[in-house]
């Protein structure tokens, strides 16, 4: 209900049966856990696991698009298999060097001064680590007990070999990691706005539906609105994805604003979600919380809210380009306060 | 950029036409034909830089070429009103006739009326006003008063419409009015009529706003004659045809961008070093460009024939809170930056005073959000 009403996702860009086979799937196996295992092997099967990956890991060649209805898939199924990691950053990084790359589920971790330890879901096989030697960055592809013994030991054991990585596809890891946190985001937010209105739709209190009521009404629609707002921002990333992945100057700002608008609008949704749903929202009995938890910790992970605000902020004053919309107008008929046309 | 985002829409025409905008509306900055201000499409009207609008073919710019319209699509005139917006331009005296009575005549209106009326709207020689609100009858629109009674030729009409906009400058109002039944029928007996606002027994009077100045009139109808050729459609099916109309009227950039000359203020005003960097003028611009492609979403659906009322609202709320955010925001630095701007100062003021019509104007949040959780309800 709530996804036919909000902004194209670019649905229209992903083959039907595709679509129809990513929501059997996801569907069947929802809610996380140990159904994580069956849906990895699933996709596996299917040939979803690398949709956009080069045939060399045994990838599909697809584009954003039907990723992102993957990855939207998934976390509307509240699954947090990392398979967006997988194949659009860790993945995509090992596709531009010239190695062979054994299909697994893999996470990129950026093994710097400043890093959180890796989010290391339990199915997670191999992890693309990088990180800046003197040199420049480099990477290298490791088997995941490689990065618990480095978390333990503090250094990482001399056999693992680092391959040198262009600085431009580094930071385009960065963006496109922080790409699929929106589209994960976004598929929460719709997951728990459904939930939402199918509750305060049924329940009865004062003997009619909580949605007869007013400030009942005020809060589902914002909420609804904000995850179409998320929607329609990370839906224009994606495009831009799309057209453009491998263009950071095009990217970067087009994420920047779909990570801000992802991150502000879970905040709404998640406090505005479990006040409608009340007491009962807040057990772990109850399916919001694994939507709103998940969305909250997505829109702070590969880069932050706050941050993302700072960033569009740093871009617009340096006459990036958002979209069409130029929103940084000549105030005065100088031509030296013309800009770019 | 080879591949497009959203097949079936040629971008790159898009873009060629927004450049075009671009042009002229530096072309008329240089030659000081205008100042930018806020919310300009309400409040600035020039019926000069309509007409060089016209001559361009931005005016009426959907309506078909046998009517003097351009037969461009909704997307092409999604095009031009940002461009228009987000400079400031003062296309207020062209707003009404471009947004709802060319559309509504072309659909509605009859062979007739449709030849004498769209082009000259298109022309920019044409200028319309709504009366729909009434005195008793403020978000309750289907509760109107005025009456229309008919007679040998036409209609009598007569009653009192408030808040229309231009009404002491436009040619021509329509006018929401009772044909049959009586008031509390609601929805039923409602008709539209085109009513020239020189006609006999017509009396416009200011609405003086809180800051002085007049946009708004109370327009009274004193048993005015209209001719039978001048009903908009059909007699009873007024509601229907107002609210088929409304998505338009909700969805469209007007409802994100009014104060959009701000953003340009504040970034100028960081760059010199009158403002320190904040992280909430980005969220702020990230907030404006998804808005930007929540609303061009919503043309696309209107243009192809589909309904959109509930993301139409969502763009309206939406829209409408976040230009009040980007007020209080400039509002909030502006007070504590201790080099003064003049211009940013008068963008503030205009702002400032017509903030609380943003989320008023074109439906209340309140009545939206209510549109909202009926059209999400399974």
């Amino acid at each position: 209900m709530i996804r036919s009403t909000s902004a194209s996702w670019g649905a229209e860009a992903v083959e039907p049966d595709l679509r129809d086979l990513i929501t059997a799937v996801t569907a069947a196996h929802s809610g996380g856990g140990d159904q994580d295992a069956v849906l990895w092997a699933t996709l596996r099967e299917l040939g979803l696991s690398d949709l956009t990956g080069s045939q060399a890991r045994g990838g599909s060649g697809a584009s954003w698009w039907e990723a992102a209805e993957l990855i939207a898939a998934l976390a509307r199924s509240a699954s947090e298999l990392p398979v967006g990691d997988s194949d659009l950053v860790a993945g995509w990084i090992l596709d531009t060097l010239s190695t062979d790359v054994v299909p697994a589920l893999r996470v990129c971790w950026w093994d710097d001064d400043s890093a959180r330890r890796p989010d290391l879901h339990p199915l997670v096989e191999r992890v693309t680590v990088l990180r800046e030697d003197t040199s420049g960055p480099v990477v290298a592809d490791v088997a995941v007990d490689e990065v618990r013994a480095r978390l333990g030991s503090g250094g990482w054991d001399s056999s693992v070999e680092w391959q040198p990585l262009s600085a431009e596809v580094a930071e385009l890891a960065v963006v496109r990691a922080a790409l699929v946190r929106a589209v994960q985001v976004v598929g929460a937010m719709e997951a728990a706005t459904e939930i939402v209105v199918e509750h305060a739709a049924t329940r009865e209190q004062f003997g009619r539906p909580l949605l007869r009521f007013q400030a009942v009404q005020a809060l589902v629609a914002d909420l609804a609105a904000e995850t179409a707002l998320a929607r329609a921002a990370t839906a224009a990333a994606v495009a831009v994805a799309v057209r453009a992945g491998d263009d950071l100057e095009v990217l970067q700002p087009a994420v920047a604003v779909a990570r801000s608008c992802t991150g502000h609008g879970a905040a709404v949704v998640a406090r505005s979600a479990h006040q409608v749903v009340g007491a009962i929202g807040t057990t772990q009995e109850h399916a919001l919380h694994r939507h709103t938890g998940a969305m909250l910790r997505w829109r702070s992970q590969a880069g932050d809210t706050h941050s993302a605000d700072q960033q569009v902020l740093a871009l617009a004053l340096a006459g990036a380009s958002f979209s069409d919309l130029d929103l940084d107008q000549p105030l005065k008929p100088d031509p030296s306060n013309r800009r770019k046309s | 950029m080879t591949t497009t985002a959203h097949p079936g829409i040629d971008e790159r025409a898009l873009l060629e036409l927004r450049g075009e905008v671009r042009d002229f509306i530096a072309d008329q900055l240089s030659r000081g034909t205008f100042t930018p201000r806020p919310d300009a499409w309400l409040t600035a009207w020039s019926a000069d830089f309509s007409r060089a609008m016209a001559e361009r073919g931005w005016v009426g710019m959907t309506l078909p070429p046998e009517y003097g319209g351009a037969g461009r699509s909704f997307l092409e005139r999604f095009v031009v009103t940002e461009e228009v917006l987000v400079a400031g331009a003062p296309v207020a005296a062209h707003w009404v006739s471009d947004r709802q009575a060319g559309p509504s005549l072309l659909r509605f209106g009859s062979e007739e009326l449709k030849r004498e009326l769209l082009p000259r709207i298109a022309a920019g020689r044409c200028f319309f006003a709504i009366g729909m609100s009434e005195p008793d009858a403020g978000s309750d629109l289907a509760s109107v008063r005025t009456k229309a009674t008919a007679c040998d030729d036409g209609w009598v009409l007569s009653g009192t419409k408030v808040w229309t906009t231009g009404a002491h400058r436009a040619d021509h109002m329509i006018v929401l009015a009772r044909t049959s039944g009586r008031h509390g029928d609601r929805h039923q007996g409602l008709s539209q009529f085109i009513v020239a606002l020189d006609a006999l027994g017509i009396r416009v009077s200011p609405i003086v706003s809180m800051n002085g100045d007049h946009h708004f009139n109370e327009v009274l109808l004193d048993d005015v004659h209209v001719p039978s050729g001048r009903l908009l459609g059909t007699e009873g099916e007024g509601w229907r045809q107002v609210t088929s109309e409304l998505a338009f009227e909700r969805s469209g950039p007007e409802r994100f961008l009014s104060v959009a000359l701000l953003v340009s203020h504040l970034l100028a005003a960081v760059r010199r070093g009158a403002l320190s960097p904040t992280a909430e003028l980005g969220r702020l611009v990230a907030r404006l460009q998804a808005l930007h492609h929540m609303s061009f979403a919503v043309a696309r659906t209107l243009d192809a024939g589909s309904p959109a009322d509930v993301p139409a609202a969502m763009v309206k709320t939406l829209g409408t809170t976040t230009e009040g955010d980007l007020v209080e925001l400039a509002a909030l630095l502006t007070a504590c930056s201790t080099r003064h701007d003049d211009d940013l100062d008068a963008a503030l003021r205009i702002a400032t005073a017509q903030l609380p019509g943003f989320t008023l104007r074109g439906g209340t949040n309140e009545i939206l959000r209510g549109i909202i959780t009926k059209g999400l309800q399974p």
